[in-house]
């Protein structure tokens, strides 16, 4: 008699999505179109570190790759709030370890990320191992320019990773929302929801959730914003980021996070009221959400900390504010 | 009335990044800002897809991209990375805003100037900044700044940055070898050749090894001359620029140190093209050396992948130079061709006879270079080079022809339609009855041309394989009296007597009026034959009556056999 030990094993391509079955070894995608090999780290490790896929929407200008830039740094200095865990972060593909490098580059010279190209973008796949109450993941993400989210229709070329992921990240900038009308909240979820049925989703029996991230929030904070200033409670929510290089150490255990996230989602809900309340179209993506059964969560968000001076380069030290916080919400999503 | 503009202008396209309020479709982002309206979608769509990713880490890298689209029409495109606009191109002051700047030509437009990418490269300004953008280019009134293009007066001429590869001739050849290889091929097979280093090396052997492609091939040739690291699109371009040696190509040249690596063996045979790189020595500005290289590429390609050269480009002089430094080449190359068709004896002895016509007429040698490159027999060129060697031969050598020899010739004058050296290699072979039909069926131009091959210059020697009578027996016989007429007195007795006798037998007696001196130097005994054929015959011209009479009476008494045997 014979056992098939290696019957039902699966990985999922980093660069497709696509689900391979296999058994004994395998080293590259085995879809019809990808073929790429997988990374070794990736490969070796992904059932240890499973894979967590993020899907960023929003439109142009929104700051997707500003908090894919805040997002790398953060995430390379969290050893000092879960270093107790044993964390680590680790890149497993050539284009993320020279990407971690430009990101350290940028810090160092207070540089802005440049405009994303409408392409299809660089996969970044990092290992994130030893979290308190994620364990191990590997975060795989591609940048996506804002103008893919133009139409009704996005182009799924530029975004592998939309249809397969259950949950995305959707950034709003309130005061941009507030110049251009025709970027208010409600259009975006009208292409998202366009987008997914027309390639063949069924809302009914795969709920979708997405993360609303309110982008450029230190621009809430002063009465120059108007009515889109931010309650009280939420300025001090926003600027009370306990996972800043400015915060003093603490040790952040798995008790410690699962009271983070709780207050989190207690928080979200505050923002769901100012965005409802204060940002065009608010209301209406909410209903819209509603009514198609996807689940909601909010977060604020401030990447760079201020607005870039005139030259483009950081006038105060970068303090990116909550960046880690969109990150643990889809985390939470996918973990439990 | 059709009147040949001495200027082109292509269409144009502008792809960056624009503010909503400068944008065409009114939102912000990557997108046409300008195309001329008489682009299509597709080619729209098309253009778009290879312009919109480029490499803004270094903005001092400019991006050349040469490409066609499905419809043929030819691009060339520019792309740099331009200065923040916070107004008209990013108002959040990102840096990586890029202009791309294309041009658009038909296939016709583009012959026009030798599909030399580089000829307009070095002819036009392109669009560098946000402000000229908006100022030249609008799409919601079509308006845009024409770009004109000279016609150049001649081919480009040789790239000055040839002169840095005379140490490194070997890799040179390989490489153009190469690149005729792959861009002979569908783009689809992925065979690519990477060049790597500075932005300027990188261009400068762009332009050598389109110099160095013939212009109809450049058309079917793509290159990009920067693509980042490890981001290779596949089969979209065949020769691609990248700073650093990273992924995966066919061949791979450091620009900079002109050293060039080949992945895998090429399977073209880079002798003829080396051979007359390493002789070459090359001056900037000598057209005649770029002639010569021009010829030398023509027949390197020629040789190498079978085809039939540019007459254009091709200098007869250095036709014959070639021709002269690969004899050997060219000779096995003609006895494969000719033993398709021809016995192998045949083939053999041919190949000789066009070797030496070339060598010693210097005639024809770009037809037997292009036999030779390109196995497709001239039959016309051929049967003429054969005429010309049986005139050439001695009459013994002519007699001695072998008949599957003479049948190999026969099917060559057959196949070229040439009824002279058909007419001939029947007389040769003993065919009189075919060849009297072919004679028949000659063209008077075809009849003077037969008559060379009787060497009526040397008839005197009574040396000729045909009779020359036979040439009498036609309705072109004045064309050979003409001609005897000068030869006359050469003529032997016997010869004259066959003549006069056709002619009667043709009824064209009063061709005979220019024979009439030759008969003053007849003997007794072909006067009296000629006495006895023609005594009832009332049509002969009076002055070679006259002419017989004044013989006889110097002769006296008619030939007879019986007088001669008495001595009398």
């Amino acid at each position: 008699m014979t056992f098939s030990f290696f019957k039902n094993k699966s990985i999922l391509c980093p660069y497709c999505l696509a689900e391979i079955k296999y058994a004994g070894e395998i080293s590259s995608c085995e879809g019809r179109e990808c073929k790429k090999p997988f990374p070794t780290m990736y490969y070796k490790n992904h059932r240890q570190a499973p894979p967590f896929f993020i899907q960023m929407t929003g439109w142009s200008q929104v700051g997707k790759s500003a908090y894919l830039l805040a997002l790398t740094q953060s995430l390379q200095k969290m050893d000092k709030f879960w270093g107790s865990n044993g964390f680590t972060i680790m890149a497993e593909t050539e284009e993320t370890m020279r990407y971690m490098q430009e990101v350290a580059i940028m810090e160092k010279n207070g540089s802005i990320p440049s405009a994303t190209q409408l392409q299809l973008q660089q996969a970044y796949i990092m290992e994130l191992k030893n979290m308190p109450r994620w364990g191990n993941r590997t975060v795989v993400t591609r940048d996506v320019a804002g103008e893919a989210f133009a139409a009704l229709s996005f182009p799924l070329g530029y975004m592998p990773y939309f249809m397969h992921v259950p949950t995305t990240l959707m950034l709003f900038s309130p005061t941009d929302i507030e110049q251009d009308p025709r970027q208010q909240m409600n259009f975006l979820m009208m292409g998202f929801i366009n987008t997914l049925t027309a390639n063949g989703h069924d809302f009914t029996r795969q709920q979708r959730n997405i993360v609303v991230v309110i982008s450029k929030a230190d621009q809430l904070l002063d009465r120059r914003s108007g009515s889109q200033e931010l309650s009280e409670e939420l300025k001090d929510y926003l600027q009370a980021d306990l996972f800043t290089s400015q915060a003093s150490c603490s040790l952040a255990d798995n008790v410690y996070m699962e009271k983070y996230m709780s207050e989190l989602k207690q928080k979200g809900l505050k923002i769901q009221e100012y965005v409802m309340k204060k940002v065009p179209g608010g209301s209406q993506f909410v209903a819209q959400a509603k009514d198609y059964g996807i689940r909601l969560d909010f977060c604020l968000l401030s990447s760079l900390g201020g607005d870039p001076g005139p030259d483009k380069k950081m006038r105060v030290i970068q303090s990116p504010l909550r960046v880690i916080d969109p990150l643990l919400l889809a985390l939470d999503y996918q973990s439990f | 009335m059709v009147i040949n503009s001495p200027q082109i202008q292509p269409r144009q396209l502008i792809y960056t990044r624009v503010e909503p309020t400068y944008s065409p479709k009114g939102s912000g982002g990557f997108q046409t800002y300008y195309a001329s309206p008489s682009l299509s979608g597709p080619a729209k769509e098309f253009i778009e897809e290879r312009v919109k990713g480029f490499d803004t880490s270094d903005p001092a890298i400019h991006r050349i991209q040469f490409f066609r689209l499905e419809n043929s029409d030819i691009v060339i495109s520019h792309t740099q990375v331009v200065d923040v606009d916070t107004k008209i191109l990013d108002s959040a002051g990102r840096p990586g805003i890029f202009i791309a700047h294309c041009l658009i030509f038909s296939k016709t437009e583009f012959y026009k100037i030798y599909n030399d990418p580089f000829w307009v490269l070095d002819q036009v300004k392109f669009v560098d900044n946000a402000q000229t953008m908006i100022r030249e280019y609008d799409s919601s009134v079509a308006k845009e700044q024409p770009i004109i293009i000279p016609i150049p007066l001649s081919p480009p001429s040789l790239p000055s940055g040839f002169g840095e590869w005379t140490e490194n001739l070997y890799e040179l050849a390989q490489l153009g070898e190469y690149s005729h290889s792959v861009i002979a091929k569908p783009v689809t097979e992925n065979n690519k050749i990477l060049l790597y280093g500075s932005p300027n090396a990188i261009l400068s052997c762009l332009r050598i090894l389109l110099f160095l492609t013939q212009p109809i091939k450049r058309l079917s040739c793509s290159f990009n001359t920067h693509i980042p690291k490890s981001n290779f699109p596949p089969g979209s371009f065949s020769i691609l620029g990248s700073p650093d040696w990273q992924g995966s190509a066919d061949v791979v040249v450091n620009t900079t140190t002109h050293q060039v690596n080949f992945m895998r063996p090429t399977l073209a045979n880079t002798d003829l093209y080396l051979k007359w790189l390493q002789r070459k020595p090359i001056l900037d500005g000598d057209s005649e050396a770029e002639a010569k290289i021009a010829t030398y590429q023509e027949w390197g390609g020629a040789f190498s992948y079978h085809f039939t050269p540019n007459r254009s480009r091709i200098m007869d002089e250095a036709s014959l130079e070639f021709f002269n430094q690969y004899v050997e080449e060219v000779k096995t190359n003609l006895l494969m061709a000719l033993r398709k068709n021809f016995s192998a004896e045949f083939a053999q002895i041919f190949t000789q006879i066009l070797v030496n016509f070339v060598l010693q007429q210097e005639k024809f040698v770009n037809y037997v270079l292009t036999f030779a490159a390109t196995s497709e027999l001239d039959a016309k060129i051929c049967s003429e080079i054969a005429r010309r060697w049986l005139v050439d031969l001695s009459p013994d050598a002519l007699a001695k022809l072998k008949n599957n020899i003479l049948a190999d010739l026969l099917r060559l004058a057959t196949s070229a339609n040439d009824n002279v050296l058909k007419f001939w290699i029947l007389e040769l072979k003993g065919d009189y009855k075919q060849a009297k039909i072919v004679l028949e069926k000659l063209s008077s131009n075809e009849y003077m041309e037969s008559l060379e091959l009787v060497k009526l210059q040397t008839m005197s020697v009574g040396t000729q394989i045909i009779p020359i009578s036979i040439f009498a027996q036609s309705k072109y016989a004045h064309i050979l009296v003409n001609q005897l007429e000068n030869y006359l007195m050469g003529i032997s007795d016997e010869d004259f007597c066959d003549i006069v006798e056709a002619l009667v037998d043709q009824q064209q007696c009063h061709l005979l009026e220019t024979l009439s001196p030759r008969v003053a130097m007849l003997e007794n005994k072909y006067l009296t034959h000629l006495e006895n054929k023609l005594k009832r015959n009332v049509s002969l011209p009076v002055i070679f009556q006259t002419a017989m009479r004044e013989r006889r009476k110097v002769l006296g008494r008619p030939y007879s056999v019986l007088n001669t045997l008495i001595g009398k």
